[in-house]
Order: structure tokens, then sequence, then C-alpha cells
């Protein structure tokens, strides 16, 4: 379970905009915007380092401290083209025991029976919506395919919930398949799929 | 046989002017590892066959390729010994206008080790700079 383990030492900032973004970004800050719960919102600046660890934890709830002192779910984080450097962030104040609709990775355990016998496990979707407390957000969903056979799939329906935790993605949607290997002939007849957004 | 579009409104295009970076198509999203372009450039579709069989010949069916780009722009050229004038020239070849961030391969199903081979050999075959990236879980 995800805690608010980590915290955020925020500024306010009084310049908002383009360049002024850029002139805090230089000093190591990020520009964030806090909202939520019907009060008015502040435009804030959290250390660069602060929001790489809490990306690294893959932590989705955080404790604010400095000019303000509250806690925020992590909403949203804009990156560079590369996705590299943290461009903004997107608080949204939250009280860790009301419930939240977030998004939650699948994680695929175990080595299936399809897969041994030759075949390939795709993840059709790697994350799922779930309404949960905010403060007992899982950090991923555990779905087991040691059964799974070639041709066989997992639905959403099949991911392990902890107590506490909805499933709002459709349960009938397609989480894990495992696809037949190709049948002899030459290995480089297209066989790559082509998707452009 | 390389990729191309079966059916365009012009058949010539103007050159234009790669600038700025890749706003969409720059993150992973069909496969869980995949080959990031870190300058502009046209690629050819020539190329891009290339660089799936050279990446298909690795996975050999233990994982899936996807090609994130697609050549919707035709390239003229005039005749070599040609005078001047006489119009623009016929269409030469495909290519896809690749940005600054756009993600040009997708792989699924295999290793981070895995990946990251079969990317090294198809990066030999780019004509810009690119870099291994993996999915960013949320």
């Amino acid at each position: 379970m995800s805690v608010s383990s980590e915290i955020f030492n925020v500024q306010l900032r009084d310049q908002t905009g383009t360049a002024a973004s850029v002139r805090l970004r230089r000093t190591g800050m990020v520009p964030a915007v806090l909202y939520g719960h019907g009060e008015t919102n502040r435009h804030l600046a959290v250390p660069m380092t602060e929001i790489k660890m809490a990306l690294r934890h893959h932590t989705k709830t955080v404790t604010l401290q400095g000019a303000v002192s509250d806690t925020a779910l992590l909403s949203q984080v804009q990156f560079d083209h590369l996705g590299i450097e943290v461009l903004h962030l997107d608080l949204v104040r939250v009280n860790l025991k009301e419930q939240v609709e977030v998004e939650v990775s699948v994680s695929v355990q175990g080595e299936s029976v399809g897969v041994r016998s030759g075949g390939i496990l795709l993840e059709n979707i790697h994350s799922v919506t779930v309404r949960c407390p905010a403060g007992e957000i899982p950090d991923s969903l555990l779905l087991d395919v040691n059964d799974l056979d070639l041709g066989g799939h997992k639905t959403a329906a099949d991911l392990v919930l902890p107590p506490g935790v909805e499933l709002l993605t459709a349960s009938e949607t397609v989480v894990v398949h495992i696809e037949k290997p190709k049948g002899g002939g030459s290995e480089v007849e297209g066989e790559a799929e082509e998707v452009t957004e | 046989m390389a990729l191309m579009p079966k059916r365009v409104k012009h058949r010539k295009s103007q050159r234009g002017r790669i600038k700025g970076n890749a706003t969409r198509g720059n993150t992973v999203v069909f496969g869980d590892f995949g080959l990031q372009a870190l300058e502009g450039g046209w690629v050819k579709a020539t190329t891009i066959e290339a660089g799936r069989i050279a990446g298909q010949q690795y996975v050999r069916g233990e994982g899936k390729l996807y090609i994130r780009i697609f050549p919707d722009k035709s390239v003229t050229s005039t005749p070599l010994e040609t005078r001047m004038g006489k119009g623009k020239g016929e269409p030469d070849f495909w290519a896809a206008v690749v940005k600054p961030g756009t993600v040009l391969y997708e792989l699924g199903g295999v290793t981070e080790q895995q990946a990251k081979v079969c990317f090294a050999r198809l990066a030999q075959k780019m004509p810009v700079k690119v870099r291994f990236i993996s999915r960013r879980s949320v």
C-alpha cells in the first residue's frame, strides 16, 4: 500500500507564465499547482530532487510542508519531450480517508504455460482505474498468469484486489493474452505491427 | 514491401522544415521498451523496413515489434543531367518526418536485456540519433 511517506518542502510562487517557469526550473525547482476541496488554488514551487524521489518510489500521495501544510494526490506529472525532466506538477488536495479514483499499474506474476510452449505474453493494458481511500492506494495490482495457456487471456476481473479497493475498469477488459507463435515461413515477412497515433 | 500510403490527395509535397519537439507519440504505449529519436530528420520507408527486419530477425517470435512511425511524406527528385526548369521532379521515395522525442519502434514480450540488444542492432540503421527507453509506470 502506498502511504504518504514523501514530504515536499514547497514554496509559494507569485510569478506565473512560461518565462517565470523557465527561470524557476533553472534554480532546481519545479512549478506546481495545488487545488481541490473547493478552496482557492495555490501556485507552488517544489524541489526537483524531492519529485524525483517520489517518482522513483511510485508515490501517489504526498505531504506538503513549508508555505502550505496539506496532503495532496499527485494528479498529473508533465515531462519534457524526451520524458526525462519534470516540467510541472498537478497536486489535488486530498484527505487520506476519502475515496479517490486513480490509475494503478498491473504487475504480471509468474511464468505461464503458454510462454514455456513458445508463446508470447503480451499486455493489452498496463494500468487499470480503481477507487480506494487515498491513503491505501496499492503500488500495483498482481495478476497471476501461471495457468495461462496458448491463446488464453486474463481479464481485469482476474486481478487480485486488496480490501477496500474497487475496480472501475470494465471487468471483461483483457489485460494479458498469450499469442501463439508464428508457424514456419520466413521470419521477417510482415510480422511487425504498424501502429501510429 | 516498404510502407507507403494507399492513396494520397496530392502526389508531391513541399519539403517543409522540422522545428520543435515531439508533443505526441513520445512515450512507450504498446510494448515495454522503445527506441526514441533524439534529433529530427526524415526516415525513409526503406530504412523503416530495414529496421523492422533487423529487429524481427533478433526477436524471432519471442516478442512483438511495433512500428510507431509511418512514411506519409513523398520526396521528389529530378533526374541527373537534367536542365533546370520543366517543373517539379517526380516522387522518389516516401519518408516519415521525425521530431526529437518521437518513439520509432517498440518491443513487448521480451526481457530488458534482449530489448537492448535488439534495439542496438536496429539503431545502426537509423539516420537519427536514438536512445533506449522503457515504459514509465504510473
